[in-house]
């Protein structure tokens, strides 16, 4: 069984060495986003995340070459990791099926009334999932907290919409040097590998204070 | 139009077709077009094809900066500066003194601080319609010099022009050619970004110093030319003699059977003399011989 | 009694209190049951919010950016008038005097200029729609220049291939004729002899006065041979060590090694008599050279006697 099949809980992902991050993947063609609580995904997230599919918002595939790390967000445990990416989950289920009529006031739409796109692809799909992540790092009451973006772009004006709402949300750039789309595993290894070492490092400072 | 047409060659070839329109309907669609162009658009003397444009100054005869005289239609006896060239037409647009018309505007082609649809226009004046007007040395009153309007202009000789930047041709009067009329001086202009300074265009790099290297770098050569250009190659294929040489004329119905009458007649035996023939022959002429004698 | 309350037909089976019906029994008691292992569940106080669009002006871009090769003075678009349209392309004549070096960086800077026009006009035409042909009338002047530029490079070519061709046949008297001149000079001459020798030597071979410059090939052998036998030759008539030498091998030497110690020695008596000596060591110990590989070991010469060169000027620099 794949690791990213199915739901993982706090205490899985500890002893299978993964560390407390959540990962926002985007599809190159259509914008859409998926989370994951690891480095990878498989089907088992695009059919949690995607409940009502329709034709501007296609069930994406699983092909390797159109997905692109978006994000990866670090934590302080494996607990809150796992209740961000339930939040994520949620907000997404929100959009989808919930709240659609607020979620499609809000996006920006072409002259036909539909949502803008160009060929297959909606960038609103991808500035949702920043909002949303913003909104679920708010919801999760985490104090501390790193987010490594793709890049500059893609976060947004810090001082507008990040700032106000997580003065203490670290933001970080993963170095794009090379070949991004080649590199992307083993970057995000190490990213998670960093992740992990500050986590145990937190973890023995804790012990020694107590 | 698809926005690609400067990269592409694509459907060129069917574009020029559309516009090489038939030679009787020109004017024909000249009306049209006339008719169909608002009337600050339609120039004052017809358009030029562009092989006909106008290029070096000795076409142009006349420069901007040139007093002339307008010679034909309500302006006549003007005398006026050629403000500019006008290259579509091949004519000059003249200063207000000139010939104008005054023709309304749609608001959206308004300029700034227009308030009025009437515009005046000035409207370009061909070549034939107007004569250089300059300045001589008045015989009759020595030291004073006289107005003249020049009857037509030839080139002889040329200089090279420093306010121009290229070489003139003397303008001289026609039938009086001692009689030169200088060019009018350009507004002076700083040099374009792209120029380079004539010291550094003059200066001289390049010196022949050996026979046995070769100026060129061995590797840059295949960038330069191609060694193996059929130009160059001095051999002709196949094809190209195909190409080049015409094919044959095909014969007549009459020259086909005459030259199948030839080859039968040609083909026929030809007649040996046998020696009975020749004995008869031979006796005729003695017995012939023997007879006048 | 019958009930008439409708249901299946075993539900009032099931439902009926029949004294044989006994309540289930209860669980066993677990003590050892293990806790859930997962206890975090999502907000119920999440809400759905207004997308946050990419920003721009996040990304700052590097002045040395490669990309802005193709951009003139760092803006999207010239406007017409910021064009230069009154500059000419450069003329045949005028490349003609200017060097390999300077018509290939004139090459380069009118390939970047290019790049930016044509960057332009496609903006132009693609994204305006625009007819107007002011950028393209810039870059075909600039075009005329790149083909000039290589028809003047061509040109230089066929020339020195003619010429090399002519050449051939006036070589051998040539080369005749500057010996006679050469070896009748008088010794107050000497300098002005050497230095017209070395202008020869790269003229004629190719052979720079610089050892490491030298590309080892038949015309640089045959060239080190003539000079090594006209330096010989120069000084024999002035010491016998050397017309000994010359004598004994039929008045010219044809051993590239023999030839190269020779060659290498200064322009004067004493050096050129030392390299005899050394010659007649060589030949005293059955040193020479194969015709075959004159090539090889003369580029092995070279390259050492190069080493040294910069191995003595590193000494003496310290």
């Amino acid at each position: 069984m794949v690791a990213a099949s199915r739901f993982r809980t706090a205490q899985w992902l500890q002893k299978a060495g993964f560390a407390p991050q959540v990962f926002l993947f985007r599809n190159l063609e259509s914008g859409q986003v998926i989370y994951s609580q690891m480095p990878v995904f498989a089907q088992h997230q695009i059919d949690m995340q995607f409940k009502r599919p329709d034709w501007s918002n296609k069930k994406p595939s699983t092909r390797r070459d159109v997905w692109r790390c978006m994000a990866v967000v670090d934590l302080p445990t494996y607990d809150q990791g796992v209740q961000l990416y339930q939040d994520l989950c949620r907000l997404r289920y929100l959009r989808d099926v919930r709240e659609t009529k607020k979620t499609d006031s809000l996006r920006k739409k072409n002259e036909d009334g539909h949502v803008w796109y160009s060929a297959q692809y909606r960038p609103t799909y991808g500035q949702e999932a920043v909002a949303d992540l913003r909104e679920a790092l708010a919801k999760t009451a985490t104090i501390m907290g790193q987010i490594h973006w793709e890049d500059e772009w893609r976060m947004g004006d810090v001082g507008k919409h990040w700032n106000p709402v997580l003065p203490h949300v670290k933001h970080a750039v993963i170095p794009r040097t090379g070949n991004f789309a080649r590199e992307q595993s083993a970057i995000l290894r190490a990213l998670g590998e960093r992740a992990k070492l500050a986590f145990a490092e937190r973890a023995s400072a804790d012990k020694a204070i107590l | 139009m698809s926005g690609y047409q400067h990269l592409s060659k694509a459907g060129s070839r069917f574009l020029k077709q559309v516009e090489n329109r038939p030679k009787h309907l020109v004017d024909h669609f000249k009306k049209f077009e006339e008719k169909s162009m608002p009337s600050f658009l339609v120039p004052s003397i017809p358009r030029v094809e562009d092989e006909e444009r106008f290029k070096s100054v000795r076409e142009w005869k006349y420069m901007p900066g040139d007093r002339v005289v307008v010679t034909k239609g309500k302006w006549k006896g003007q005398v006026c500066l050629i403000h500019q060239h006008d290259k579509e037409t091949n004519g000059f647009v003249l200063d207000e003194n000139g010939p104008t018309k005054t023709v309304p505007v749609p608001k959206q082609f308004w300029s700034e601080g227009q308030n009025s649809h009437m515009v005046t226009f000035p409207m370009a004046v061909s070549q034939n319609d107007v004569k250089l007007v300059a300045d001589i040395d008045d015989q009759k009153a020595p030291g004073e010099t006289k107005t003249v309007a020049v009857r037509d202009i030839v080139f002889r000789g040329s200089y090279y022009d420093e306010a121009y930047k290229k070489l003139m041709p003397f303008r001289c009067v026609s039938g009086q050619e001692d009689l030169v009329i200088p060019w009018p001086q350009p507004e002076k202009k700083p040099d374009g970004t792209l120029a380079t300074s004539p010291e550094v265009a003059r200066e001289q790099t390049f010196w022949v110093s050996s026979i046995a290297q070769s100026p060129i770098p061995q590797g840059a050569l295949l960038t330069i030319r191609n060694p193996k250009s059929k130009f160059r190659r001095g051999v002709l294929t196949a094809r190209d003699i195909g190409k080049l040489v015409a094919p044959k004329m095909p014969l007549t119905k009459t020259k086909k059977s005459y030259i199948a009458e030839k080859q039968q007649l040609a083909a026929r035996p030809k007649r040996k003399l046998s020696d009975d023939e020749r004995e008869l022959i031979g006796s005729k002429v003695f017995e012939y011989y023997s007879q006048n004698a | 009694m019958l009930s008439f309350k409708r249901g299946l037909h075993s539900t009032a089976v099931s439902l009926a209190r029949t004294k044989y019906t006994k309540p289930k029994p209860k669980p066993k008691s677990r003590p050892h049951v293990r806790p859930p292992t997962q206890h975090t569940h999502h907000s119920n106080d999440l809400s759905v919010t207004a997308p946050i669009p990419p920003a721009a002006a996040n990304i700052v871009t590097p002045d040395d950016h490669p990309l802005w090769q193709f951009f003139a003075d760092k803006k999207y678009m010239r406007k017409f008038d910021e064009l230069d349209n009154d500059s000419r392309a450069w003329s045949i004549p005028e490349l003609r005097r200017k060097s390999f070096d300077d018509l290939h960086s004139l090459w380069y800077t009118s390939l970047r200029e290019r790049n930016v026009l044509a960057r332009e006009n496609h903006l132009l035409k693609n994204d305006m729609g625009s007819n107007q042909d002011s950028y393209e009338a810039v870059a075909e002047k600039i075009r005329t220049s790149m083909w000039r530029i290589r028809h003047v490079l061509s040109e230089r070519d066929w020339a020195f291939k003619k010429a090399n061709e002519q050449f051939d046949s006036h070589k051998n008297k040539f080369l005749q004729e500057f010996e006679t001149d050469f070896l009748e000079a008088p010794i107050v001459e000497d300098e002005e002899c050497f230095e017209k020798l070395t202008r020869l030597q790269s003229s004629v071979f190719g052979i720079s006065e610089f050892i490491d410059e030298n590309i080892v090939d038949r015309t640089f052998v045959d060239g080190m041979k003539y000079v090594a036998n006209l330096k010989l030759k120069k000084f024999a008539s002035r010491s016998d060590d050397i017309r000994e030498l010359l004598e004994q091998s039929n008045h010219s030497i044809s051993d590239a090694g023999e030839a190269f110690v020779v060659f290498t020695a200064e322009n004067s008596e004493t050096a050129v008599k030392e390299a005899s000596d050394v010659v007649k060591e060589l030949r005293s110990k059955g040193n020479s050279v194969s015709r075959y590989d004159e090539l090889e070991t003369v580029n092995d010469y070279v390259k050492q006697l190069a080493a040294a060169q910069v191995e003595k000027n590193v000494v003496s620099g310290v």
